[in-house]
């Protein structure tokens, strides 16, 4: 059953921001990406890197991981370069009534 | 805590003193800004929740699952939490055993003479057993003198959030013979505790030693260890090691061989299931010449467990004709299993053999299909193959009692962790 | 022992690259158009992009990497990094140096002195006979660039990396620094933000290179910085084989080569790299090279380090195709003040991939071998199967020999397997062979070139005669 947990007003996350949400042991990096909301898991999987702490493009959609460099397709999670090559996971985003909201499983 | 009944010398209160005050400035190791080691991450660890083990009492000691049954007349030491609850009174002429701190009062200058000078105290969790440990194992082997009967150690921990401070010293004089078996073990499976352990084992010249150590403690505990040895000129070393028991930690296992033509065979194995991460760090450090080494460590991982065994062969310069053989073999039960196996070889010697071998599988399809076309259900033909794993380890020892203990407690894990 | 076989077996040993100085130690007068003052900034990092008259994009990428390359502190490792490293002064570097305007495409336009130099070294001798193309790099930049022909009509692309960007940005811009981002390492990051030369090749798909493309690196400015950059793509089905080779003078001071080598083999591509580095003993040669092998493709690292004052040099391949291959074979030869830190990592992520690591070091008068290597399978990645073997001939009792390999499986249905041995050169063998008539110092001669052998097999014969014949020459400890 996934669960609904509320991250902040859609306003106070403006285009290019990112914000980290921690839940219980995992850590979720939230970002305004050009006016589109991601979530993915903070947390880069070649070797534990902080995402939200990285470079975000937002043309591209993109996060850079501050450790090694890997670029993240912030829509999919999917790597785009190494030296990491596992998926992060991503989170569904709701916006309901101005409030940015994510599903965590 | 150190335990009331007991004078302690001033040499040893101070030592005790000055390790607190090492516990102060020491911080826990860290890898990559998170506290523990490239592969065992540590974060969880809360020291604060771990209140000092106090007196134990014996009946803890039928919970607990033994690992070493069937030893013929052994030498009894048995601690619970920080107290000795029992050591076998009679004892052959020019043997000490007893515990370690009993031994300080009474045995003051052996076992100045010995403790801490085999393991270094620069390190958070030695520092916080030198500081803290009670009870203990002192066993002193007098020159020349051989001790038939096996020495069996069991250290309980049965109050849950609990840390005990596990401190042996073993000393064989030269030309002197022991066999000491030691094993940790936890009062129930609830269990949650803190075990850290620090073993010093002093090897003569001419001396004999095997050293058996186990632990079985509850899957909720921690366990720490820095164990180490040093072997005289023409002394033999056998040592075994299990990893069975705890949820996290790291053990050091560290040999190292000071006199010529010193010898020293190192034996280990784990078996881990659900999510158990085992981690070993070895050393075989030669540090004169002619001088042998041999480790073979066995890992058996099921469920989502995870191992690392990390070994290093170090010849120190001049170190020739020195012998050195390593090995790993781990087989992995299950698809979420993760092994790691970083073996290592410092060489400073040319005229060396030095050999490691590390390898990762899963059981073996053809054996596995052979047996079954004999007729076995797959579960038992499994199982005969990973006993047969194991009998490589179990085989390195002579037949007789010793190799029936071992193949018993890896037996019964054996059962425990495929019946999971 | 020192038993009298040893002694002359030692003396015999002697003098590794002996004649190094003569052969490739020489130096030329400085005829230069443009030479950086020392040190590395953003104005430097402007400079270059300026020289070449690169895309925006470029430029941005180079000044993001020097941030990169300011935050981040030298690779530390347990077990740690070789100390020498502390030794690297990037300040007391020059970052850019221009020998000739373009890269040319007849040795007639290479600069003459330029062209000398390369002649010394036997180039265009070397291309005429057996190579299907030829880049040389003096200092920064390329100074000739040439393929054959019939290749280039096929499609096949071979041009210096700076002129790879200019025609075919495209190409470039899609598949630049995605196996080794700038970020990835401290020297990574120097390389993106200053790079200058090196290759790029691309193959079309089917196309077979049935004779390697050779490259030739050259240092000759003291404190020089060199910082190639290759990308090579063999685009589906194709075959090529690229070659590199690296001397330079030797000085009293030392000079950094820190290059960025990226591969992408696509799907039943086979790439083969060889280097045969023999840089002068005042080099620090810290390399990046990286590897991606798509389904059923192969990718093979041939690494062969002589030379240097401290090469950390570790190439990997990431197996991300279903079986796809990764091979590592690697000869270090560490003598007096050198240290060889190589290995070699392959990381296995698609099911049924297969990988070998061979590895030989050979360590002398006082010289440090190490191996470190990591081999890695990935939760997904079954029937993955690897071998690992790495042995080391330690040639007397001053020298050093360290083995690293790191194995991290997360797959139980794989096999892995890692051996090591550590040795001598074993009397019993030399006794052997002077038994049959043989003399100590070719029976040395016949254990090393029998224990390299393996690796050496591999090579194109041409290389394969030279490491021999270098090898023989520090055998025979004669001089010239």
């Amino acid at each position: 059953m996934p669960e609904t947990i509320t991250v902040c007003p859609l306003a106070e996350l403006p285009p290019g921001a990112m914000k980290l949400v921690e839940l219980d042991d995992l850590e979720i990096g939230v970002f305004n990406c050009a006016g589109t909301i991601y979530a993915i898991e903070d947390r880069c999987s070649h070797d534990d890197g902080p995402l939200v702490e990285g470079l975000l493009d937002e043309q591209e959609c993109t996060i850079e991981c501050p450790r090694h460099g890997s670029l993240f397709d912030l829509k999919t999670g999917a790597p785009l370069t190494l030296p990491a090559y596992v998926p992060v996971d991503t989170f569904p985003v709701v916006i309901d009534d101005n409030v940015i909201k994510l599903e965590v499983d | 805590m150190a335990s009331a009944t007991i004078e302690q010398p001033s040499w040893l209160a101070e030592r005790r003193a000055r390790a607190a005050g090492l516990t102060e400035r020491l911080d826990l190791p860290t890898y990559k800004g998170r506290p523990g080691w490239e592969f065992t991450d540590i974060s969880a660890l809360d020291l604060g929740a771990y209140a000092p083990a106090s007196a134990g009492a014996a009946g803890a000691v039928a919970g607990a699952d033994a690992l070493f049954v069937g030893l013929e007349q052994p030498i009894v030491v048995t601690q619970v939490d920080a107290a000795t609850v029992e050591v076998t009174g009679e004892l052959p002429e020019g043997v000490v055993v007893s515990s370690l701190e009993q031994a300080a009062a009474t045995h003051p200058q052996l076992v100045e003479q010995h403790l801490g000078t085999i393991v270094a105290g620069e390190d958070a969790f030695v520092a916080r057993n030198e500081a803290g440990f009670a009870g203990g194992l002192f066993v002193h082997v007098g020159r020349g003198v051989a001790l038939e009967r096996p020495v069996l150690v069991t250290v309980v921990q049965d109050s849950d959030k609990t840390a005990l401070n596990w401190r042996s010293l073993i000393v064989v004089e030269e030309g002197a013979q022991a066999e000491v078996w030691e094993q940790y073990l936890s009062a129930g499976a609830d269990r949650d505790g803190l075990f850290n352990t620090v073993v010093e084992l002093v090897v003569g010249d001419n001396a004999n030693l095997r050293f058996v150590n186990g632990q079985n403690l509850s899957e909720k505990s921690w366990i720490f260890g820095s164990q180490r040895a040093e072997v005289g000129r023409d002394g033999a070393l056998d040592w075994v090691s299990l990893g069975f028991g705890s949820a996290r930690g790291k053990v050091r296992t560290e040999t190292k061989l000071a006199g010529q033509g010193a010898d020293g065979r190192v034996t280990g194995a784990y078996a881990s299931h659900k999510r158990q991460h085992i981690d070993y760090d070895t050393t075989q450090e030669h540090a004169a010449p002619h001088t042998t080494s041999d480790l073979a460590f066995r890992g058996v991982l099921q469920g989502r467990s995870e191992a690392v065994w990390r070994g290093n062969i170090i010849v120190d310069p001049g170190a020739q004709q020195t012998d050195a053989f390593q090995e790993s073999r781990n087989l992995l039960l299950s698809k979420r299993a993760h092994a790691d196996a970083i073996p290592g070889l410092e060489i400073q010697a040319n005229d060396v053999r030095c050999t490691h071998a590390a390898a990762i599988a899963q059981i073996d399809a053809d054996q596995l299909f052979y047996l079954r076309s004999r007729g076995l259900k797959e579960d038992v033909a499994k199982r005969l193959v990973i006993e047969g794993f194991l009998a490589e380890l179990v085989e390195r020892f002579e037949e007789g009692p010793v190799r029936q203990v071992l193949g018993g407690a890896l037996e019964r894990r054996l059962a425990l962790i495929l019946d999971a | 022992m020192a038993t009298p076989e040893v002694i002359a077996e030692q003396e015999a040993l002697k003098g590794i690259n002996a004649d190094y100085t003569e052969r490739f130690g020489f130096r030329d007068a400085e005829n230069y158009l443009y030479k950086a003052p020392k040190g590395i900034n953003r104005e430097i990092v402007e400079k270059i992009s300026e020289f070449k008259s690169e895309p925006a994009w470029m430029r941005e990428f180079r000044l993001k990497s020097l941030e990169h390359f300011f935050a981040h502190g030298m690779p530390r490792w347990s077990p740690p990094a070789s100390p020498m490293l502390d030794e690297v002064d990037f300040d007391n570097i020059h970052y850019f140096v221009r020998a000739s305007e373009r890269a040319e495409r007849s040795w007639d336009d290479v600069p003459e002195d330029v062209k000398k130099t390369f002649d010394r070294l036997g180039i265009p001798e070397a291309e005429r006979r057996f190579l299907a193309g030829v880049g040389a790099q003096y200092e920064s930049e390329v100074v000739y660039h040439q393929v054959r022909e019939d290749l280039e009509k096929q499609g096949v692309i071979f041009v210096d990396m700076d002129s790879g960007l200019r025609e075919h940005e495209e190409l470039v811009k899609r598949y630049f620094a995605t196996v080794i981002p700038a970020n990835d390492n401290k020297l990574a990051a120097l390389n993106s933000a200053v790079w200058s030369g090196g290759s790029f090749v691309y193959v079309p798909p089917g196309v077979h290179v049935e004779m390697p493309l050779q490259a030739y690196f050259r240092i000759n400015t003291e404190n020089m910085g060199q910082f190639e950059r290759t990308l090579i793509i063999a685009d589906e089905g194709s075959y090529v084989h690229y070659v590199e080779g690296c001397t330079a003078p030797t000085y009293s001071s030392d000079s950094l080569h820190s290059a960025v080598v990226e591969l992408i083999a696509l799907r039943g591509a086979r790439i083969r790299y060889t280097t045969v580095q023999n840089w002068s003993q005042n080099v620090f040669n810290l390399v990046t090279k990286r590897a991606i092998a798509h389904e059923d493709a192969t990718v093979e690292w041939v690494d062969c380090n002589l030379g240097s004052k401290l090469t950390m040099k570790y190439p990997s391949v990431y197996l991300m195709g279903e079986r796809a291959h990764g091979e590592i074979l690697s000869i270090a030869f560490a003598g007096a003040g050198q240290h060889q830190d190589a290995g070699g990592k392959i990381v296995h992520v698609a099911p049924n991939t297969t990988s070998n690591i061979f590895a030989k070091s050979i360590s002398k008068d006082g010289g440090r071998g190490s191996y470190r290597g990591l081999l890695e399978v990935a939760k997904g990645a079954h029937g993955a199967k690897s071998k690992v073997v790495c042995d080391a001939l330690l040639l007397d009792e001053q020298s050093r020999s360290d083995t690293y390999p790191t194995i991290r499986i997360g797959e139980d249905d794989v096999d892995v397997g890692h051996e090591a041995t550590v040795s001598k050169i074993g009397e019993e063998q030399v006794f052997y062979l002077q038994s049959h008539g043989i003399d100590e110092e070719e029976a040395s001669k016949l254990i090393v070139n029998g224990f390299i052998e393996p690796i050496t097999k591999e090579l194109p014969m041409e290389y394969a005669v030279e490491m021999n014949r270098l090898i023989e020459l520090q055998m025979e400890g004669s001089i010239g």
